[in-house]
Formats: C-alpha cells, sequence, structure tokens
C-alpha cells in the first residue's frame, strides 16, 4: 500500500457524498447516476499522477469538467429522443419517483402563496427561463431575480417543514 | 424571531446561503477553488442540515419537459419561431437529399458516402430525419448496407450514442423482408411445438411462487407483499414462497440480503439446502458456498437445521455471523464480524480496503462477466488500499490498483478479461 493511494482513498472517503450530491445537483440525476459519476471521478483521479500541489481541488477540477461533459451528452439524448419522440429512460425507481412528485406538489402549492415577484421569479424558473430572460421579462437586474429566488426557496422550504409539523 | 437590519430572520442564513450555493453550483465555468469553499462550508453541521432540507426543494423547482415545451416564450416570439421553422426544412430537405443519393442511387460514390456520413454527424436532428425518411420509403436493409459501406461501424463513436442505437435498432427491424408464405407456417408450427415442450418442461416452475435466477453481473432487488426487501446477488437464486401463516424465502444458491419487515404474526425463514434462519424483523444475509453463511447485520436470528424450527438454534445477533459447512462434524459456533462491510455489496459497492488483490479480485470475479487475471505472485499478495468500489465495475478495481507504482494493466477484450502485471 503507497502513501499516494492511501491519501487517495481518504480524500475521496471524506468528499464521496458531497460529490453525489454536486453532480446529483447539476444533473438532476438520480442517486444511482450520482454514485456513478462519483466512482468514476476517483477512477480518474487516480490514474497516472504527476506530482499535484492541491489533490482536492484536482478531485473538483475533476468533477466539475464530468458535470459538464455528462450534461452535453444527456442533452443531446434528450434532444434526439424529443425528435424521434421517445419518451426519456427514467432510472428512478417508482418510490423515489412517488416522493419528488409529492415534494413538487408541496413546492407547487407554496409557490401561490408567495409574494408576486417571487412567484413568477420561481414559476418562471421552473419553465427553464435563465436569470437573464428573466430580467428582461420583468424589467430589473438580474442580482434582483436571484435574490427573489432565493428568498422564494428560502420560503417555500419553510412553509413545506411547516407543513410536516 | 428577531430579525437583523436587512429585516432577514437570522436562523434564515445557512438557508439563504445554501440557496446561493445551489444557484452557483450550476455554473459550468465554477472555479474549482469555489467548489472547495462550498465543501468546507459543509463542514459546519448547521450549513449541510440546511442544504440537505433545501435539496427538494430545488429538485422539485427544476424544468421537467413538460414545464419547458410549453414554454411561451419561445412560441411568442415569432423570430425564434420563422427560425426552426426554417432549420426544420433545410433538414427535410438535406435529409431526402441523402437518402436519394445514397440509398436510392446503386452507382454512390465513395466520397458522396464520406460526405454523407459527416452530415449524420452534424445532429442528431439528421438522424432522426433521415430515420423517418427511411422508414416511409421502407428502405431499411438498403440504409444498413449503405452505412455499412460507409464505414459506420467504425464512425459511431462520434454519434450520440442514443442516436445510434436508435439507428441500429431500426435498421434491425427491418419491416421490408418478404418471407414466403411457406416459410411463415413452418414457422408458425416451429414455435407452437417448441411452446407446447416449454410447458411441459417449465411446469413445475409455473407452481412454484417467483422463482429469480441472476447470472454473472446480474443483481436483483425487489420489495416483496409484507415491505421486506431482497437483494440478490450475481450467480444465486432463490425462491419466494409466502402463504398466509409464513414468510419463506428459499435460497437455493449465491447469496442474498434480507431487509425483513416487522411481522410477528408470521415470522421471515430464509431456508437454504441446510439451515433455516429465521427473522422477525431484522437485516442479515445468507450466503451458500460449499455450506451456508448466515451474517447479521442489524437485529437478531436464529438458526435451526433445516425444516427444524424448534429443534437446537443458534442465536445470531448484529455483527456476528454462523457458517455451517456442507461435511460439517461438530456443532458450528458464532464469530464476530463487521457484518456491514460484509452486507455492502447489497448497496451496490464492494469494500476492498486492506485486501490483497488477488482476494479482491476473487470478490469481483465471482460476480461479473469481466474477470480479473493477476500475472504476477507479488502483485497478488500485495495490498492496494482503495475507495469503495462499484460491485459491477471490476475496471474501476483494476484503474485503482494499475495507478500503482510498476504495475500494467491491458485490457483483453476478446476474452473479457484484464490483466494486470508487474
Amino acid at each position: 500500500m503507497t502513501d499516494h493511494s492511501a491519501r487517495i482513498k481518504a480524500l475521496f472517503d471524506e468528499q464521496r457524498a458531497r460529490l453525489k450530491q454536486y453532480f446529483r445537483l447539476r444533473l438532476s440525476s438520480c442517486s444511482d447516476e450520482a454514485q456513478e459519476l462519483a466512482q468514476e471521478t476517483y477512477s480518474r483521479l487516480i490514474g497516472p499522477h504527476k506530482e499535484v500541489s492541491d489533490w482536492n481541488r484536482r478531485l473538483w477540477f475533476i468533477a466539475r469538467n464530468l458535470a459538464n461533459d455528462t450534461l452535453a451528452q444527456l442533452q443531446i439524448r434528450r434532444k434526439a429522443n424529443s425528435l424521434l419522440q421517445v419518451d426519456d429512460e427514467d432510472p428512478r425507481t417508482p418510490e423515489s419517483t412517488w416522493s419528488e412528485q409529492q415534494a413538487a406538489a408541496a413546492a407547487l402549492r407554496a409557490i401561490d402563496d408567495l409574494p408576486e415577484r417571487q412567484r413568477r421569479v420561481l414559476t418562471r424558473f421552473r419553465e427553464g427561463c435563465s436569470f437573464e430572460q428573466m430580467a428582461r421579462e420583468l424589467g430589473v437586474h438580474e442580482r434582483t431575480c436571484r435574490r427573489d429566488f432565493e428568498r422564494g426557496i428560502v420560503e417555500i422550504q419553510r412553509m413545506i417543514g411547516l407543513e410536516r409539523t | 424571531m428577531s430579525n437583523d437590519t436587512c429585516g432577514h430572520d437570522p436562523s434564515d442564513r445557512p438557508f439563504r446561503e445554501a440557496a446561493r450555493w445551489m444557484m452557483r453550483l450550476q455554473r459550468p465555468d465554477l472555479p474549482p477553488r469555489l467548489l472547495v469553499r462550498w465543501s468546507k462550508w459543509q463542514e459546519s453541521p448547521e450549513n449541510r442540515a440546511a442544504f440537505e432540507a433545501l435539496e427538494p426543494v430545488w429538485r422539485a423547482l427544476q424544468p421537467t419537459r413538460d414545464n419547458v415545451e410549453s414554454t411561451p416564450a419561445e412560441l411568442n416570439d415569432p423570430a425564434i419561431f420563422e427560425r426552426k421553422l426554417e432549420r426544420m426544412q433545410l433538414v427535410s430537405e438535406e435529409a431526402a437529399y441523402w437518402y436519394f443519393l445514397c440509398i436510392d442511387d446503386p452507382h454512390t460514390l465513395r466520397s458522396d458516402r464520406r460526405d454523407f456520413l459527416a452530415w449524420l454527424r452534424r445532429s442528431p436532428e439528421n438522424i432522426a430525419e433521415l430515420l423517418k425518411i427511411a422508414q416511409l420509403g421502407g428502405k431499411l436493409r438498403k440504409l444498413k448496407q449503405t452505412l455499412r459501406s460507409a464505414e459506420f461501424a467504425d464512425a459511431d463513436e462520434s454519434l450520440p450514442w442514443r442516436s445510434t442505437h436508435k439507428l441500429q435498432r431500426a435498421l434491425d427491424e427491418d419491416s421490408t423482408g418478404s418471407i414466403p408464405s411457406s416459410f411463415k407456417l413452418a414457422g408458425i408450427a416451429a414455435a407452437a411445438l417448441v411452446g407446447v415442450v416449454l410447458a411441459f418442461v417449465t411446469h413445475p416452475y409455473w407452481e412454484s411462487k417467483n422463482i429469480i435466477a441472476t447470472g454473472a453481473s446480474q443483481w436483483h432487488n425487489m420489495t416483496l407483499a409484507d415491505g421486506t426487501a431482497v437483494h440478490i446477488d450475481a450467480h444465486s437464486k432463490v425462491e419466494i414462497e409466502y402463504t398466509d401463516t409464513a414468510r419463506v424465502v428459499l435460497v437455493r444458491a449465491g447469496s442474498a440480503v434480507f431487509d425483513v419487515a416487522k411481522d410477528p404474526k408470521r415470522p421471515f425463514i430464509a431456508r437454504t439446502h441446510l439451515v433455516d434462519a429465521m427473522a422477525v424483523g431484522t437485516r442479515f444475509g445468507v450466503s451458500i458456498d460449499d455450506g451456508v453463511t448466515t451474517t447479521v447485520a442489524e437485529g437478531v436470528v436464529k438458526v435451526t437445521g433445516r425444516d427444524n424450527v424448534n429443534g437446537n438454534a443458534v442465536t445470531l445477533k448484529a455483527g456476528e455471523e454462523l457458517r455451517v459447512s456442507d461435511d460439517a462434524l461438530t456443532a458450528p459456533k458464532p464469530s464476530q464480524v463487521d457484518a456491514q462491510r460484509k452486507l455492502q455489496w447489497a448497496s451496490g459497492l464492494l469494500d476492498l480496503g486492506g485486501m490483497t488483490v488477488s482476494a479482491a479480485a476473487q470478490e469481483l470475479n465471482r460476480r461479473n462477466r469481466t474477470q480479473i487475471v493477476v500475472d504476477s505472485p507479488t502483485l497478488a499478495a500485495r495490498v492496494v488500499e482503495v475507495a469503495s468500489v462499484k460491485v459491477d465495475s471490476p475496471e474501476s478495481y483494476a484503474k485503482a490498483v494499475a495507478a500503482e507504482p510498476g504495475v500494467k494493466m491491458i485490457f483483453d477484450e476478446e476474452h473479457g478479461r484484464i490483466r494486470l502485471s508487474e
């Protein structure tokens, strides 16, 4: 066992959960896919190595690029599927789909109770609108849209949390 | 609750920061040092809890296909709509041109076929449009021949893989083949005969309740009617026999892990050729390998001789294991094990840390089609520290070992083997 492999293993074990979280967020993917990508990050990290001054930064550099590549491939695949009028494969289990649907339903109910601008920003976000586009439509600065989004999502989380208690 | 000078509730601070991080993380050009900073920000339990609480809300707000398709922005912008329509018309015309040039014309030049390939590579829209026209023209077989002669097989890595897959599937469904009716009748008669024979052979299996058999590189997870989760390893065979009075699962070969739902009226029994392992609500595994090994991760399991529930029993608690070999002459005793690690394969991961390369390769080889071969005895005896690897990914483990100084990895595609040597 070398120091290098032990060091990389320790780093990966420490960051595994956050890597999976990062991939889930970037790619809206399920846990299994995120785990595969985390594993791939590890494989690339332990590859033929040169002396690296900051292995933590190298790990996240690989993860970011892997997420970008995977997202690009996913977008091509989705586009091809929509042209061929085929549904995208859904790797989630029925249980996780159901619980996500419940969360989405609760979030939609909560959006209705938000102040008007936050409600518009979150609704447009769900429709795939960028913050830049939203800012143009609403006649405000992009920073204002992001702030409204931030407040809106926190408020929804608070309302859903209260709903559960 | 008191608010700060901006009117924000201070207890919201970690949630607001989490929301900001979620937006930042979407940037494709986010510098790695910020990702490191995010990771450090999560070291605070308060921040981590806020991020985890916010994640389901974030996911719930993500655009879905339905939401995006109904986006009014594009539909309401005539300029965008016009441009899209023009492009679609152009793609249709190009697809028709290539179809008639390369499919209908028997004397297509090699250079034309190369240009055709380049056009296909440009976009999945081109592939989709060509498929539609080919299906209308009923000439899928011809399309297949033309693409093969354009060395399509070598080039398909550069095409979006899904489009390639769709194209290949469409090519395999030959919609134009005409089969003589006499052959068709013979085919139907043969199929009927095979069906009757199969019915006789498989009749016993029809009467059994739910047999699940897995091969190499196959795993199966299922939830039974009572909520018990069963995880079946590769090269395994399990039979479910649930009745109103008993929950019995026969483990005929390989390994299975059970997360048993509580039902005091119906104890759960994992039955093997040697022993019965009975539990009320617990997590344990049963493995068959020249005997039977029962490993308990949570709860309590009672192990008796097969079909002898009231006979002499060995009680196993969490972290204990009992091995009964086929030729056991003395009463077996429980031993202490790291049960969570031993049963980790059920979650899709294998912790091979601290194992020699040879032992780790064995664990992976008995589950997967791709085999790891260790050519050097000194390498086989070496211990390599690796993070947990996916149970269906011997390649990941091999790469980790190959990263060690002086180790070489060769992938023998022809025989489905990975060779490791020094």
